[in-house]
């Protein structure tokens, strides 16, 4: 297992080489209103292309990887090509030519697919967790998703989901050609080229038309404007081949030197009846497909945070992930503010250095990384004994880390007298009061929006109208961007007065990403959570 | 033509002087002029005359005759007018001049030329300046007063500066420059002018308007060459113009500010206390025979007469006007018309029969490109915000000037009544 890097010595390269991924599951549904997180950004950058997308840098400190650039737009609009003017509110999108979907007559990628695409965001059976950042900019957008789940959510079939979107326009998306669309905003916004670089903002062919957003049946349908597309393996492997309707020429942002990718997803992860400090380490999935890269048998590790603990520490990259943090939806303040001066995070840490130990991890106490110390709640506001008798519902995200972490903050809440369920992923039943999840943001550091809005305004959250107007503020102030930064500010504090969010680790990559001695060209791309770039990997022959 | 002859040749004659284009109809100097041909002789010459010379080149890049020349022109003194690059440098040199304050406000319109917002914003980072971007009106009825009432509602405690267009480039709102400058004064405020455009074709008086500070371009109404602006910085006190103190400026790159102490106080009076243009003017090594050939147009313009000059450039823009509204309505004007001091040369008007094309870049710039393409006539297209409207809008542009006649406009209107209508 080595650290992998664009600057390697040169080696001959393997021709019709087959990269093996591997790593824990669930895969992710490949429709773009799915692709939620670093793992499932990774996957999509194969066959997902964005009207904007971030070229990659050998090395991820530069400014280059955290600048979005055209991709299938022909430019960036700015006010210097016309493509936006002195109010910062509209801006013109002209589409690349030459991009097609892998339909089986190949057909180019037009402003209606573009539209489509955003519009299906409204949808109420997939609600991405991304959409308040979309809908608090795009004028009409709020409007337009509003209605949609009202007049579908009894019904969401296909047919009506699409009708919806055939016979209502959102106001602020003005098709002028097939080429060309006006975006226009409530307000302005400094980062809306980034929110349009956002996987789930991609295009949608009318072919999705026939399908319910997330369901079986698209899985198999899905369509590719990148270098591969997705196959779906008779035996549940998960697949992605060369498409061949994608042109290099038409794709500044990713190369297509393999014959094939192959995901193929760990077994045997470590029981999650045993006690977060008993962890098995050699049952670790980061250690599990340490060892398999090892042997041979894979060449890249997939949904496994972190770099390489053997590789030398180098400096921080442009992205801090809050990863994890804690959801809290429970609806007394004094019992949230309880949960969060109960959870013990140089716990957390020390249980995270061993289940991903490439990952380096802080105690965070603010939700911004660079933020000066905000208003945790400690045990000088909070009173543990309104736990007592409590009966409290903890779901997490999946991943190996955020279970333990429930767990291991259930054992804490158990002590106060709190009667604690932790439930898995997906499981059906009542929202839980709790839920461990991470949110890497998917743009630089200097947008404190795009880490803090999903926080404050995810999908199902309990109200809370001070903490409204206060986004509002904060959206409002975006041309004066110390003002923004300090309403922002006033976001997070409100976030963490009330415990409606518990940070509980700021972890920066430092490491190089982990794979095989075949693997060449990985470099990572931080707005994915510093995961590899696979559209950029090639294969060494074997030795 | 001997330059004695110029005041009263006619403007066929007149239009000899200059190196038009003989394959194309010029309507679009409001982004760029037609040198004439004796300009372009100095440029060439004076170049000529400096290359490979062991001459000592710093005294003249002071132009300090042809800043006095130039100033008089203007109304003002060699110690109040530069010569600089552009109108965008001359811009910037006097915002980051400002003695602004974290919460100082600056009011501006978003009808602005990029380059003065994108620096006020830059102060806005960096000093933590509150700038409050107000959207004017447009169209043809629209009046000074409400513009000047628009500027009047905005102002708070806090205000500090007004800044907007001599005429703005997008619509060609001729600005009530003496009515703003007075509104300023009443509140104690600074001026800032953004007069491209204005040189070459308003014969203006910049110290009776009042203003404090005034960047230009020398290449647009005054048909100097590219790379040339002016810079005006009011140095005196003239209590029948404008009775406020001048302003503290601090003069960013400069050769000639004192490297050590601090220049006089500021004159309260008549009298300069100090050559404030001195210390902008020398910034290094100048283009000596840019300069040159700047005040040789402001030279000519001098000779054929300012006044005259202006009368012919805003009669022209008038029978644009005029041609405009017959074939396309008045209401698809853009730029003011009913009230005379807001017109200018320049008018923005919406070529199409819907009126959704308006926000349709792609119909607009099709047309500005046809124009070219297909009848080789040179007009531009511009985009606004307009009052009330979530879109931004696109219009076409046509900006005559002397060397235009009622004649070549005629004969644009017409071939652009019949491309809009086939595009329509």
């Amino acid at each position: 297992v080595t650290a992998v890097t664009g600057a390697r010595p040169a080696r001959p390269v393997a021709a019709g080489a087959t990269l093996r991924l591997l790593g824990p599951g669930p895969v992710p549904h490949p429709d773009p209103l799915c692709c939620t997180g670093p793992a499932a950004a990774q996957l999509a950058r194969l066959s997902t292309r964005t009207l904007f997308g971030y070229p990659t840098d050998p090395d991820p400190r530069s400014w280059r990887p955290v600048t979005p650039v055209a991709d299938l737009a022909e430019v960036v609009p700015s006010m210097y090509n016309a493509g936006s003017g002195a109010s910062h509110r509209s801006y013109v999108i002209t589409l690349r030519r030459g991009v097609y979907w892998d339909t089986p007559t190949p057909r180019e990628v037009t402003v209606h697919d573009v539209v489509r695409g955003l519009k299906r965001l409204g949808n109420p059976v997939v609600r991405h967790p991304l959409l308040p950042l979309l809908t608090s900019t795009i004028r009409g957008l709020a409007e337009f998703c509003a209605g949609y789940a009202a007049a579908t959510a009894a019904d969401p079939s296909a047919e009506r989901l699409a009708g919806y979107q055939r016979e209502h326009e959102v106001a602020g998306l003005l098709v002028l050609d097939d080429d060309t669309v006006v975006l226009e905003l409530t307000r302005p916004a400094v980062d809306v080229i980034e929110l349009l670089a956002l996987p789930c903002t991609a295009p949608a062919p009318q072919e999705y038309d026939e399908f319910v957003p997330g369901s079986p049946g698209l899985r198999t349908a899905v369509r590719s404007t990148g270098p591969y597309r997705p196959v779906i393996g008779p035996e549940g492997g998960h697949r992605w081949e060369p498409n061949p309707a994608w042109q290099p020429d038409t794709d500044p942002l990713r190369t297509r030197q393999l014959a094939g990718v192959r995901l193929d997803l760990l077994a045997d992860l470590p029981s999650q009846d045993t006690g977060p400090d008993d962890v098995d380490l050699g049952g670790t999935a980061a250690l599990g497909v340490a060892a398999r890269l090892r042997s041979g048998e894979a060449d890249l590790a997939w949904n496994v945070p972190g770099g390489d603990p053997a590789a030398a520490d180098s400096k921080p990259w442009p992205v801090t992930g809050l990863d994890p943090y804690l959801a809290v939806q429970h609806p007394d303040q004094a019992v949230r503010r309880a949960l969060a001066a109960l959870v013990d995070r140089d716990r957390i840490a020390a249980l995270a250095a061993r289940l991903e130990p490439g990952l380096p991890a802080r105690p965070a106490t603010t939700l911004l990384p660079d933020a000066q110390a905000e208003p945790v709640p400690g045990p000088a506001v909070a009173d543990p004994t309104v736990l007592a008798g409590i009966r409290l519902t903890v779901a997490h995200s999946g991943t190996e880390l955020a279970a333990w972490v429930a767990r291991s903050c259930a054992e804490n809440w158990r002590t106060a007298g709190a009667q604690v369920v932790v439930t898995g992923p997906g499981r059906p039943g009542p929202v839980a009061d709790v839920v461990v999840d991470a949110r890497w943001p998917e743009a630089g550091p200097q947008l404190p929006r795009v880490l803090l809005q999903p926080l404050a305004q995810p999908p199902g959250r309990r109200p809370d109208p001070e903490l409204d107007r206060l986004v509002t503020a904060a959206l409002a102030a975006a041309a004066d961007e110390r003002v923004a930064v300090a309403a922002w500010h006033s976001v997070a504090e409100r976030l963490l007065r009330t415990a409606a969010v518990v940070p509980l680790l700021h972890r920066t990559p430092t490491r190089q990403p982990v794979g095989s001695a075949r693997v060449l060209d990985a470099v990572p791309v931080p707005t994915a959570g510093g995961t590899v770039d696979l559209t950029g990997v090639r294969l060494a022959e074997d030795r | 033509m001997h330059t004695s002859e110029l005041g009263s040749a006619s403007w066929d004659q007149l239009r000899e002087l200059f190196a038009l284009r003989k394959d194309g109809l010029h309507l679009n100097t409001g982004t760029i002029g037609v040198m004439p041909h004796e300009v372009l002789d100095t440029q060439d010459r004076v170049t000529r005359e400096w290359t490979g010379g062991l001459m000592d080149v710093y005294p003249p890049g002071m132009y300090p005759q042809h800043r006095a020349d130039i100033g008089r022109a203007f109304g003002v003194d060699q110690d109040e007018m530069v010569i600089c690059h552009n109108a965008t440098e001359g811009v910037a040199r006097i915002i980051h001049g400002l003695d602004l304050h974290e919460g100082d406000e600056v009011i501006a319109t978003s009808h602005e030329c990029y380059s003065v917002l994108s620096n006020f914003n830059l102060l806005r980072n960096r000093h933590g300046i509150t700038l409050t971007v107000l959207t004017p009106p447009t169209g043809h009825d629209v009046r000074a007063e409400e513009i000047v009432t628009m500027f009047e509602q905005a102002i708070t405690a806090r205000t500090k500066v007004l800044a907007f267009a001599a005429v703005t480039l997008f619509t060609g709102t001729r600005m009530p420059i003496r009515a703003l400058s007075e509104l300023a004064q009443r509140h104690g405020l600074i001026t800032v002018v953004d007069g491209a455009l204005l040189p070459g074709m308003l014969n203006s008086d910049l110290r009776a308007l009042g203003v404090d500070f005034m960047a230009c371009s020398g290449s647009k109404y005054q048909c100097g060459p590219l790379g040339t602006g002016l810079l005006y910085l009011r140095n005196k006190v003239y209590a029948e113009h404008n009775p406020l103190p001048l302003p503290t400026f601090w003069p960013v790159i400069s050769t000639w500010y004192p490297m050590m102490g601090r220049p006089p106080e500021r004159s309260r009076t008549e009298v300069a206390s100090d050559n404030i243009g001195d210390y902008v003017q020398s910034a290094g090594s100048a283009s000596i025979a840019r300069g040159a050939a700047l005040a040789k147009a402001c030279e000519l313009w001098d000779s054929i007469g300012r006044d005259r000059i202006e009368r012919r450039a805003l009669e022209l823009g008038d029978h644009a006007r005029t041609r405009l509204a017959e074939h396309f309505g008045t209401a698809a004007l853009y730029s003011p018309g009913a009230d005379e001091s807001l017109r200018s040369p320049l008018v923005a008007f919406h070529p199409f029969r819907d009126p959704q094309d308006a926000w349709n870049v792609r119909k607009v710039a099709a047309f500005v490109a046809r124009l070219e393409a297909e009848h080789r006539i040179w007009v531009r297209w511009t985009e606004f915000d307009v009052p009330g409207s979530p879109h931004q809008h696109y219009a076409a542009r046509v900006a005559p000037h002397i060397y235009n006649d009622p004649e070549e406009i005629d004969h644009a209107v017409a071939a652009m009544a019949r491309l809009a209508e086939e595009m329509s």
